[in-house]
């Protein structure tokens, strides 16, 4: 379904209560709130009508006579007063826990279960701001916004129902522009509906231009492109400058044309009344009422102009919340299977990154607890074999089974609990040491967390750091190596103890005495599971049970190490070539 | 008291304290429009009250003086300044708004420029997050008061004041009676609404950062995050962030929020009506005002509180943007790493440390006294565990922090007495972490030397073995990286990174863990391009497999910051200390490797 489309064709207030109600898996109540607000503005609205009789008694000296109708305007107005509390304190709640609270929650539980092909450098930018001010914007609806609208429209209703009995000409001329102010609202509406989109789009993209700007600081000042260079991050800043321009060119007239048609009501309504008055068709008394309750009615209406700005602001972020919620994610099976056993086959396996094939009909069995070995060029498609058994992409065609099982067909939570992953590019979480390893499995004892670390020869690592294990590792990790984060990476990997382990291999960015450490412990990590690992180490190759040569989006060559090395073909000059690497070296003045 | 509540981390109390002036500087460049939009929104709130003294005056003289045509000239008076109320403040609006977007844009192209000259070590001390809140969140906060100060809340404040002027001309007993009414509801309801005001919103403010950085965490650790599942620990650190938000918005609604209500409940215009109507007959009865007299109150009266909501909320935007203004001049204010007072140009390109000390933050010294030099067509390498200081080295020359103690010098000139873009300009960089920026694989390398034409980027592709590959992307040298087509692996961004340092062509080099993330096919290309770009320049790499630098004219032994050996690697190996054991740590695990099977 697509979001954008929905949002250029619905304007009506009930399609923005669908969406949130959609949004946050159940009703929002804004519905009934609406309808409240609606008896409130209705409460005043005969309130203010009451003037007629008042002010026509109280104005003709029958001051006395008024006092019933005065009465019953006080009366009115505090069962108006009482059921705008009550609404009030409801409003808090809707906003708080079902709209901002549910929103943000919706928006996390979504991002975590899209799939991989969905995040791209502008998402962090794109979530944080609809977490925050998008949230916040839709937060206000019913709270601020929804009061202020429904009563701004409830009330004058009511006041020319009611001013129509009085006098039908008067009537007529207070509600003569109302057509009119509604044609001009919903064409300001309209006109700014795709500036808006725009400013919003380059207002997050500035967010993920910025950040980025701030990330790559190193190789800008290291290349010197930050001198006097027209870079990135100036085109996104001015282009959100262009579109917020824009917004207000298409914004400013309907804005004031609104309040001006408006206003042209009362105008006729106070022409009109003096005529009749003066033509004694009306009394003064009548007119006075008639001229307070007109400049009630002009009131709220030019406000509605604003709300209307804030509202559609709040529908703009709705939308961006929208189209991540209804991105779509990998389907889930509705009956689940199990696998008893961990062995893994890709059979006839072909898949691509939009229209770059990068696998196509590959085979591969990994028999269960043994040690297969992914060798094979750059860009050969070896990472997204790790990631289609993960299940972060699910096939183009073909199948991925685990005991036979398509892990289509399995729990995405049962798939997690059996695989454990050990990738190169380790993200760490803006925490201790300890806590980013526990993270894969909560309910861990401390020995446990500490054998885990220990098995990972993480705890050689933090001994170097005056906080130990409680050191923290800053943004994504920043503040450790490498290779240290690798290890926190293994650690993790030790403590969670599932069946299936999934390694790609980065070793070679750590000194000879770690590397063997790391070799090590993965090497006891590898222990009775199933793995495929990507390997680079000569070690690592060596010791697999079988090795499987990934070429051009297919397992070319499959056997074990003296049986591929005999066979003369790719794996043989990898072997060549990774033995002539070790053996390379550079040289003093650097001249070969 | 919600103020006495506990801050979540140390240092985030700094945000009550506000700068005075930060938010007077910061809007100096729209001052003008913004003083002109509140001249005119001025002029439009005494026009707002010209009709209803119209319809008063016509009521009046019709009671007064019977039917008479003389009415008319007040019924066109009225429509007359109606027209221009609708002209100027909707002007005054425009032009505050447009001065708003203009300062946006301003203000964040300061900012921007601004982190140019921060020392590295400001990002990975504050993160990325802060440098987004500034440029946007702090930005909004103050954009709020541009767009709306100047014109809104002039007419807020005015009409009101200029209502109670005409209505203490037509009767004062009623105006008084009236205002009392107002003065008492505040007096009544204000304390409770300003109380802990700026503690509740200083709470919600942190709540809501720590949200934002659960948010960037979630995002770019999603394969963590999907690994280790939404029940998990990972996921719970979002979700207690969102929790802790809830509960803060719940505390200031309770303490804050009834009052508020209350206050918006007895000034609602029903309520207004039913008072003035009250109050009219009370002065009416005591013989204080005839009853037509009452007619100006029920017009303009009713509303007098109307604006209080828009200046409240317009005086808490104040104090928000000045929170943001102050964060924002914090930012500004950072000093740069100093530009030379007396710059000087090196004669060549050997690179010496002195006596070098230097450490992050105070007290936790990462390099101590590390002295060496980088001569011409030499290569140095720098050995150690992980977290001995090889990066921090590296950094150093291209001044990506200043020493703490001693000197680094480039061609005989301390690297502090170098023009930044000169001394950049000397140094080309491979780091480990391959950084590319959301643009075209033709401009990423472009990077290395702006002024290259297409034909001299391709061929540094072709040097740094990764031109084919980039041939094979969906749109070649066109292809954005980091978009979903754009997908390179680790080992073919770094060979992108080194095409940029072929394009720069400097006479340094400074390699960092260079081939870490290459497969062995990748990693002999790597090397080829390597060795191509080394030639006759000074060399410095940082080597973890030592078997690459056997040939290498120096090699420095680091431990905890210190050089603990130095010199040939035979030299180094008969010395049987540090190096000659990780040399056999590491041919026993190619030995090993080997001899399996």
């Amino acid at each position: 379904m697509s979001t954008t489309i929905r949002s250029d064709r619905d304007h009506s207030a009930n399609s923005l209560f669908g969406r949130i109600d959609e949004a946050i898996d159940g009703r929002s109540g804004l519905t009934s709130q609406t309808v409240g607000y609606g008896v409130v503005g209705v409460l005043q609205g005969i309130a203010f009508a009451l003037l007629v009789p008042a002010l026509t008694r109280f104005l003709d000296g029958d001051v006395a006579g008024s006092v019933p109708w005065i009465v019953g305007i006080a009366v009115v107005a505090a069962a108006a007063a009482v059921v705008l509390w009550v609404l009030t304190e409801r409003g808090y709640h809707l906003s708080i826990e079902r709209l901002h609270d549910g929103l943000i929650r919706a928006l996390g539980a979504k991002v975590a279960r899209l799939p991989l092909g969905w995040f791209d450098s502008e998402r962090a930018g794109q979530v944080t701001t609809l977490v925050t001010t998008g949230a916040q914007n839709v937060m206000n609806v019913p709270s601020v916004f929804l009061q202020q609208l429904t009563v701004a429209l409830a009330t004058p209703a009511t006041v020319i129902v009611i001013t129509l009995a009085v006098d039908w000409r008067m009537a007529v001329a207070l509600a003569a522009m109302t057509p009119v102010a509604w044609l001009v609202y919903v064409w300001g509406q309209r006109a700014v509906v795709q500036e808006q989109r725009h400013e919003a789009a380059s207002r997050a993209a500035v967010s993920s231009a910025v950040i980025e700007f701030a990330q790559a600081q190193q190789v800008l000042r290291a290349t010197g492109s930050l001198a006097g260079q027209h870079l990135h991050v100036d085109d996104v800043l001015a282009r959100n400058h262009h579109d917020g321009r824009a917004k207000l060119a298409k914004q400013s007239l309907p804005v004031s044309t609104f309040t001006f048609t408006v206003e042209l009501g009362f105008a006729l309504t106070f022409a009109l009344g003096t005529y009749l008055a003066l033509a004694g068709e009306l009394s003064v008394g009548t007119l006075a009422a008639l001229l307070v309750l007109a400049a009630r009615f002009v009131e709220p209406l030019t406000q509605v102009g604003v709300y209307g700005v804030a509202l559609r602001q709040a529908r703009t972020s709705l939308a961006g919340i929208d189209e991540v919620l209804s991105a779509p994610t990998l389907p889930e099976s509705d009956t689940p299977r199990t696998p008893q056993e961990t062995d893994i086959t890709l059979s006839d396996v072909s898949f691509g990154y939009l229209d770059t094939p990068v696998l196509s009909n590959l085979d591969l069995h990994v028999p269960a607890r043994s040690m297969t070995a992914l060798v094979g060029p750059s860009g050969g498609g070896k990472s997204t074999v790790l990631r289609l058994i993960a299940r972060f992409w699910d096939v183009g065609s073909g199948s991925v089974r685990i005991d036979g099982v398509d892990v289509r067909e399995m729990a995405t939570t049962d798939l997690m609990s059996r695989i454990a992953m050990v990738f190169q590019h380790v993200y760490l979480f803006d925490d201790t040491i300890v806590a980013n390893v526990r993270f894969a499995r909560p309910d861990a004892t401390d020995a446990q967390v500490a054998d885990a670390i220990a098995a990972a020869g993480l705890d050689d690592v933090v001994a170097t750091f005056p906080d130990g294990l409680e050191t923290r590792v800053g943004e994504g990790g920043a503040l450790l190596s490498g290779g240290e984060r690798q290890r926190v990476a293994i650690a993790r990997a030790f403590l969670k103890d599932a069946p299936i382990l999934l390694v790609d291999e980065a070793t070679s960015a750590l000194d000879g005495e770690k590397e063997a450490a790391v070799t090590g412990s993965l090497e006891r990590l590898a222990r009775d599971r199933t793995v495929l690992v990507i390997a680079h180490r000569l070690t690592t190759i060596a010791n697999a049970d079988q090795i499987a040569v990934l070429e051009d989006g297919r397992i070319t060559e499959l056997g074990s190490h003296s049986e591929l090395l005999a066979r003369g073909g790719t794996y043989q000059q990898f072997w060549n070539d990774r033995q002539s690497a070790a053996g390379w070296s550079i040289r003093a003045g650097s001249q070969h | 008291m919600a103020g006495n509540r506990t801050s979540a981390a140390p240092g985030a109390d700094s945000d009550a304290l506000v700068t005075p002036g930060a938010l007077a500087r910061m809007t100096a460049p729209v001052r003008g429009r913004m003083i002109l939009g509140a001249a005119m929104s001025a002029v439009s709130a005494v026009c707002a009250l010209v009709p209803f003294v119209a319809v008063a005056e016509v009521v009046r003289l019709l009671l007064e003086d019977g039917p008479s045509r003389t009415v008319w000239t007040w019924v066109v008076v009225g429509v007359v300044a109606m027209v221009a109320r609708t002209l100027l403040y909707g002007g005054a609006l425009s032009l505050c708004h447009y001065a708003d977007v203009d300062f946006v844009h301003l203000l964040r192209r300061q900012i921007v420029r601004h982190l140019r000259l921060l020392p590295l070590g400001w990002f990975d001390e504050a993160g990325s997050g802060e440098v987004k809140k500034a440029v946007t969140d702090d930005v909004t906060r103050i954009h709020v008061i541009v767009a709306h100060l100047a014109g809104d809340l002039t007419s807020a404040v005015l009409v009101p004041i200029v209502s109670i002027g005409y209505l203490f001309t037509r009767n004062v007993p009623m105006t008084v009676l009236l205002l009392g009414y107002v003065v008492i509801v505040f007096l009544a309801a204000a304390p409770a609404m300003q109380r802990g005001y700026r503690a509740h919103m200083d709470e919600w403010n942190r709540a809501q950062g720590a949200v934002s950085t659960a948010t960037v965490e979630l995002v770019d650790g999603v394969e963590v995050v999907k690994t280790y599942g939404t029940g998990s620990a990972v996921f719970r650190r979002f979700d207690d962030a969102v929790s802790r938000l809830t509960r803060v918005a719940y505390v200031w609604t309770a303490a804050m929020g009834r009052p508020a209500a209350l206050v918006n409940i007895l000034f609602f215009p029903g309520t207004m009506v039913a008072v003035v109507l009250g109050l009219g007959l009370l002065a009416v009865g005591m013989g204080w005002v005839a009853p037509v007299g009452v007619v100006p109150f029920l017009l303009v009266g009713v509303s007098l509180p109307s604006g209080y909501l828009q200046i409240a909320q317009l005086a808490n935007g104040l104090r928000t943007a000045s929170l943001g203004a102050t964060h924002i001049d914090r930012l500004l204010s950072l000093p740069g790493l100093p530009e030379p007072t007396s710059p000087a140009v090196p004669v060549d390109a050997t690179v010496r440390f002195d006596h070098v000390d230097f450490g992050y933050v105070d007290d936790v010294p990462v390099l101590r006294d590390i002295s060496f030099t980088l001569t011409p067509g030499t290569v140095t390498a720098l050995v150690g565990p992980s977290g001995s200081g090889k990066t921090t080295i590296a950094r150093l020359v291209p001044r990506f922090w200043d020493v703490t103690g001693g000197a680094v010098t480039v061609g005989g000139v301390d690297v502090r007495q170098i023009p930044t873009p000169d001394l950049l300009g000397r140094i080309a960089i491979v780091f480990q972490d391959a950084v590319v920026l959301t643009d075209s694989v033709r401009e990423n390398i472009r990077l290395g030397r702006r002024s290259a034409s297409d034909a001299e980027v391709e061929e540094a592709a072709r040097n740094a073995q990764i031109h084919d590959r980039i041939l094979a992307l969906p749109r070649g040298y066109d292809t954005v990286l980091g978009s979903a087509e754009g997908h390179l692996s680790g080992g073919e961004l770094q060979r992108v990174t080194i095409a940029r340092a072929f394009l720069q062509d400097a006479p340094i080099v400074l390699l960092d863990e260079a081939t870490a993330h290459a497969d062995p096919h990748g990693e002999v290309q790597i090397q080829q391009a390597l060795t191509k770009l080394g030639a006759g320049r000074s060399v410095l790499v940082i080597a973890h497999r030592l078997s690459t630098i056997v040939h290498t004219d120096q090699i420095l032994v680091l431990d905890g910051g210190r050089i603990v050996e130095r010199g040939h690697h035979d030299h180094l190996v008969a010395a049987g200390e540090r190096y000659a054991r990780m040399w056999a740590a590491q041919n026993s695990a190619v030995v090993r490797a080997g001899a399996t099977r």
